[in-house]
């Protein structure tokens, strides 16, 4: 009938418009780079932030550094073009470039630099005063000058500078120091290569180019960070060509799907980051007694097999957790160290010598009445670890412990943790530095109610970290570093399941100027020159 | 004795849908009873590398799952908690609703008033929503899942039976026993409860459908208990690993269309069972 | 006179509904185990003094009934707080949230409504036949299948036609009202059609039983008697009868639908009410969970007293 040739017309008409045009096409032509993540900042507050997603942002877009790091993660210059120190290295005199301006046009000098430290360390802001801790005095003699006076000699001093966001003292000087860490930056004013533009929340965060850029202009226009609820639909969108890049979130499974592609190039390179079961080891607290038992944590720590796991769980993208200080900074990793490897017959001596003993013959040690029966605490996060955790729960039956697991999310977990160290143990993960100070840091006993949360308290780890704070000569601290990995590794107050590989995708076919070889992936908040060259071709 | 011919009765009045049905839900119930002998694999076993994702074959028949594991057994087992899960929270809210609606019906008054508010809040407030944020509150496990859909749903069975108690209440067999001083809960017991009934029974199968549907979702959406597998579990992992991009549909297609048989089984004998049962209200399936 | 006092009762007894919600909502989120303040603002070196600040900040110190106090007061006069995460007013993210849920919600409902009906009308007259079969047992399976599975399946195998998430394509440089209607609107298919299919099923299944009770009514052998042949019976006579128990269904649910997208806008990322309630039930978010949930028990609320109302208004059989 006429009828329905003309609905028929209609509705092909219709599929043929709503299918054919994308407008996502557009953007080639006008230089919009399109990056998928799973996860956003919670804020864009450089006083404040606590994500490695807001990491990513400040220095790859927003802000600036006083020094920064190369490929290699070595010190290398930004807003100092120049520094040299004086001959006991208390004295650091940095030669600063000429012209940097900040987004508002104003420009940026010493006092912007001098006012941010200073600001830092009278507010004691939580996120840099670790890195600022031994600074005496601040100078900004001239516009091109900036001199830093340490109490003592700092072998992290140049790596620990590479991470405070250089903010403008016209915004900042306008914040009082309380409220610093709260403070929600809606309007961010930085200096880096890209614009703050829109921040949909849950949707998108979009920055243009900083035409001024004192460095170099990057090729982009528009950088539009898009936020996927899970990770399917972002893996699927860079295929349809919704967008152009996932720089670190891509799943080894994505990775053979992917690798058929040939508009796509995998890139993987190691990530400073590791997942880990941290015990509750705290005298105080209220986990399971058997765990302050540092015999009990090894054997437990003895009885996962990690190689299983990481072959498994993350299919080979993952390597073999063994210490704190991660694979990808091999001069400070301890490779070296005594190992124990996977050894349950080990184990069981160690429990049995630690007096736990299966008494009743029901499968699970016991002393004095007490089953060894703990509860692991799985981040709700990353799924996959849920797998993991469920195979350690069989290793561990075998040899005599009834491991409960719970999935919970960052805020249960948190709750557990602080400030009363309710918890048995938990599965979540770190993200460290280039410089292993941070590493080690987390277990020291004065840490305790911050960052560390296995409520570990060794003096002579103690002592070990406040010498190699002040080690300068690299061989003697490497030397130091080591010998506190090997404590930590002994003691298993955590037990490191894997170091992560950063794995990123990216369309090769419209884009170039990534750069695949640098520790953290595409685009990660150790180095900032992961959009600068990136243009399409 | 008496029992078994009044069942064998309703099934003989059944029709052919409603016959399918019942013989579908059987198969069910079946396989999650028997799951562990017809499983070929243990669904907890996870393989090597090289079995990953390996879709339908000689060694498995639905193919694996991200860790290697036999996605037939997971089906097989997956049965087994998500109709616990329904029946046990099916039940839980039958018996909080029968309750609810026999007091409110049966007092009247401002009991029955104030127990009404209390449905219509239960039956307004938003499900999933409050199932998502009570099951944060209690922490994500079997029992924890299974309280809070039973309470979510009693809503719509109070409502049902308060109506019947309402009429049945006015009746002569009622009026009669307690001008002879029967007690309250006597009467209730022996008078309204078994007339209460049937229509309870109906109802149940369909609750149970729903109760297995919000399972599932609860589940999909990562707040069930991840140390049991259920349908929804088997999807939540599906779809937070990659099985799309891997295009591994049997992975993502067999849970599915178990909920689907599942909800569809319970809601079929349920329109059937009701009509057979309950002639008067005239529903047809 | 009867009916005026029939509405007055429902409105009180819908106030009293709405009271036991406020208190209900303050009381379960304060359960939720760990502290917003700690999960916000989770770096371990802010010091103490700070955190307790921010707690005065954020009115979460004082006693819990001190603080249920501000709440109801604070409710009434319309101010829901602001969000600790996106740190504007819940209200103001509320209503662009709901926006983007109704703009999916309401061309699912409307096409379910329709297709439903289609069905259900066709099973009906079609009484006892194949097609009544068929329409039906689509119906029932419809009903049966999980929403974030059918949206699960759409994408798997409609994949590199549409956009799978999102509601926009962002930074789209200076793009026409033509073009941005085009761009939801490729955006929107998928979500819509998974809602769709699955409301039809219910939609289609009331129709069906309300209308095969209407068709065997006296008047509708009266209709025939007079000579007035079948589609003219239908639907000036049936349909009118008929259509009434959709149309409560349709309030009540629209009412319900949205909190119950939440499957929906999880898989296609859609930011609407739902998503926006279980992300900041990751976050602790009070204010934002306090407040959807305020927001969506209320619509219940009112779509289902409206139901009742109509439901009365035609009927006058219906009391209690």
């Amino acid at each position: 009938m006429q009828r329905n040739r003309v609905f028929l017309t209609t509705c092909s008409l219709l599929a043929f418009l709503f299918l054919g045009l994308n407008p996502a096409l557009a953007s080639q032509a006008d230089g919009i780079l399109r990056i998928g993540w799973n996860q956003e900042p919670r804020t864009l507050n450089p006083m404040g932030y606590d994500t490695v997603q807001a990491g990513t942002i400040m220095r790859n877009c927003l802000y600036d550094t006083l020094i920064t790091r190369d490929e290699n993660m070595n010190p290398a210059p930004m807003l100092a073009k120049s520094w040299k120190a004086s001959d006991e290295g208390l004295v650091w005199t940095f030669n600063l470039i000429d012209g940097a301006t900040w987004h508002d046009g104003k420009p940026l000098t010493s006092a912007d630099i001098a006012f941010t430290f200073q600001y830092i360390i009278d507010n004691q802001i939580g996120n840099y005063i670790n890195y600022l801790k031994h600074v005496q005095s601040i100078n900004a003699p001239d516009a091109t000058t900036l001199v830093l006076t340490y109490k003592e000699p700092i072998a992290s001093a140049l790596d620990d500078l590479a991470n405070i966001y250089i903010v403008a003292k016209h915004k900042w000087q306008n914040i009082k120091g309380e409220e610093a860490a709260a403070y929600d930056n809606q309007n961010p004013l930085g200096s880096g290569p890209f614009v703050f533009q829109k921040w949909r929340k849950n949707e998108y965060l979009s920055f243009k180019v900083n035409e001024g850029y004192w460095r170099k202009k990057p090729q982009l226009k528009q950088v539009i960070f898009t936020y996927f609820a899970s990770r399917d639909p972002m893996v699927m969108s860079l295929q349809q060509g919704d967008i152009h890049v996932i720089p670190t979130e891509l799943t080894p499974l994505a990775t053979k799907v992917l690798a058929k592609e040939k508009k796509l190039k995998v890139v993987q390179t190691p990530n400073l980051y590791y997942r880990h079961i941290c015990i509750n080891s705290s005298t105080f607290g209220q986990g399971h007694p058997a765990l302050r038992d540092a015999r009990v944590r090894r054997a437990l720590a003895m009885t996962v097999d990690k190689k299983r796991l990481a072959g498994l769980i993350h299919l080979g993208f993952a390597r073999p957790g063994l210490s704190v200080v991660m694979d990808g900074t091999p001069f400070y990793y301890g490779d070296s160290i005594e190992r124990y490897g996977f050894n349950p017959q080990g184990a069981k001596k160690l429990l049995d010598e630690a007096g736990w003993k299966d008494s009743d013959a029901d499968g699970i040690r016991d002393r004095d009445g007490q089953p060894l029966e703990i509860t692991l605490l799985v981040i709700s996060r990353w799924p996959e670890e849920m797998r993991a955790a469920e195979m350690i729960r069989d290793w561990w039956k075998e040899i005599g412990i009834k491991l409960n697991l719970q999935s919970a999310d960052g805020g249960t977990i948190l709750a557990e943790l602080f400030p009363d160290y309710k918890h048995d143990m938990y599965l979540w993960g770190f993200s460290g530095q280039p410089d292993p100070n941070f590493s080690v840091l987390i277990y020291l006993s004065n840490q305790r109610g911050k960052w560390n949360g296995a409520g570990y308290e060794n003096p002579a780890y103690d002592a070990l970290f406040e010498e190699q704070v002040r080690a300068v000569d690299p061989d003697k601290r490497r030397e130091l570093i080591h010998k506190m990995q090997a404590i930590h590794y002994q003691d298993s107050p955590s037990i490191v399941l894997y170091y992560m590989t950063a794995i990123g995708a990216y369309r090769a076919d419209q884009l170039a100027g990534f750069k695949e070889n640098v520790t953290g992936g595409l685009i990660s908040q150790l180095y900032p020159n992961g959009l600068i060259d990136v243009h399409f071709k | 004795m008496k029992w078994f011919t009044s069942i064998f009765n309703v099934v003989k009045a059944l029709n052919i849908k409603g016959l399918t049905g019942l013989i579908l839900l059987t198969l069910l119930l079946l396989i999650a009873v028997f799951a562990p002998l017809l499983a070929p694999y243990d669904p907890r076993a996870m393989g090597e590398p090289e079995d990953i994702l390996q879709p339908p074959g000689r060694d498995h028949f639905l193919g694996t799952d991200e860790v290697g594991r036999d996605v037939f057994s997971l089906i097989l087992y997956g049965a087994r908690i998500s109709l616990l899960v329904g029946f046990a929270a099916a039940f839980l809210s039958i018996i909080i609703g029968t309750v609810i609606g026999l007091t409110a019906g049966y007092f009247g008054g401002w009991v029955d008033d104030l127990l009404m508010r209390l449905t219509d809040l239960f039956v307004v407030i938003p499900r999933l929503p409050l199932v998502l944020i009570t099951v944060a509150v209690l922490g994500p496990s079997l029992l924890n899942t299974i309280v809070v859909i039973g309470i979510l749903i009693w809503a719509g069975t109070a409502r049902i039976i308060r109506v019947q108690t309402l009429s049945l209440k006015e009746r002569q067999f009622v009026e009669r026993a307690r001008s002879l001083g029967a007690r309250h809960l006597h009467i209730v017991r022996r008078h309204i409860l078994p007339n209460v009934l049937p229509l309870v029974f109906a109802n149940t199968v369909l609750i149970i459908a729903t109760a297995i549907y919000l399972e599932s979702t609860v589940s999909f959406l990562g707040l069930g208990d991840p140390t049991h597998i259920s349908w929804g579990m088997i999807l939540h992992y599906a779809f937070t690993n990659a099985a799309m991009v891997y295009g591994a549909y049997w992975y993502v297609l067999p849970p599915g269309v178990m909920i689907v048989l599942a909800v569809l089984s319970f809601t079929i004998s349920g329109y059937a069972l009701d009509e057979v049962l309950n002639p008067k209200l005239r529903r047809r399936i | 006179m009867k009916r005026k006092r029939y509405y007055i009762v429902r409105l009180a007894q819908s106030l009293i509904t709405l009271w036991l919600i406020l208190t209900l909502n303050f009381f379960l989120f304060r359960l939720l185990p760990g502290d917003p303040i700690r999960l916000l603002f989770s770096d371990p070196r802010i010091p103490l003094e700070t955190l307790e600040g921010l707690r005065t900040q954020f009115g979460l110190d004082g006693t819990l009934w001190q603080q249920y106090g501000f709440y109801l007061l604070n409710t009434l006069k319309g101010e829901l707080g602001t969000s600790f995460v996106y740190n504007t007013p819940v209200s103001k993210l509320l209503a662009e949230r709901l926006v983007n849920t109704v703009i999916l919600l309401f061309p699912a409902t409307v096409l379910s409504i329709l297709l439903g009906c289609v069905f259900g009308i066709v099973a009906a007259v079609r009484y006892g036949r194949a097609s009544d079969f068929i329409a039906l047992s689509l119906s029932q399976l419809l009903w049966a299948t999980p929403a974030f599975w059918l949206g699960l399946l759409f994408m798997m195998f409609a994949g590199g036609l549409l956009p799978l998430s999102g509601m926009v394509t962002a930074g789209l440089s200076a793009p026409s009202l033509w073009e941005r209607a085009l761009d939801l609107g490729r955006h929107l298919l998928m979500p819509m059609i998974t809602l769709t299919l699955v409301m039809l099923g219910q939609y289609a299944i009331v129709m069906r039983n309300s209308l095969l009770d209407v068709l065997t009514e006296n008047y509708m052998l009266t209709a025939k008697a007079k000579g007035l042949n079948g589609l003219r019976r239908l639907f000036s006579h049936a349909l009118p009868n008929a259509v009434l128990p959709v149309i409560t269904l349709a309030a009540i649910n629209l009412g319900l639908l949205i909190g119950g997208a939440i499957q929906t806008e999880t898989v296609f990322t859609w930011p609407g009410v739902g998503r926006l309630v279980f992300e900041a039930l990751l976050q602790r978010d009070y204010p934002v969970l306090q407040g959807a949930f305020l927001v969506i028990s209320v619509c219940a609320l009112l779509a289902n007293l409206a139901a009742d109302l109509l439901y009365s208004a035609v009927d006058p059989r219906v009391r209690a």
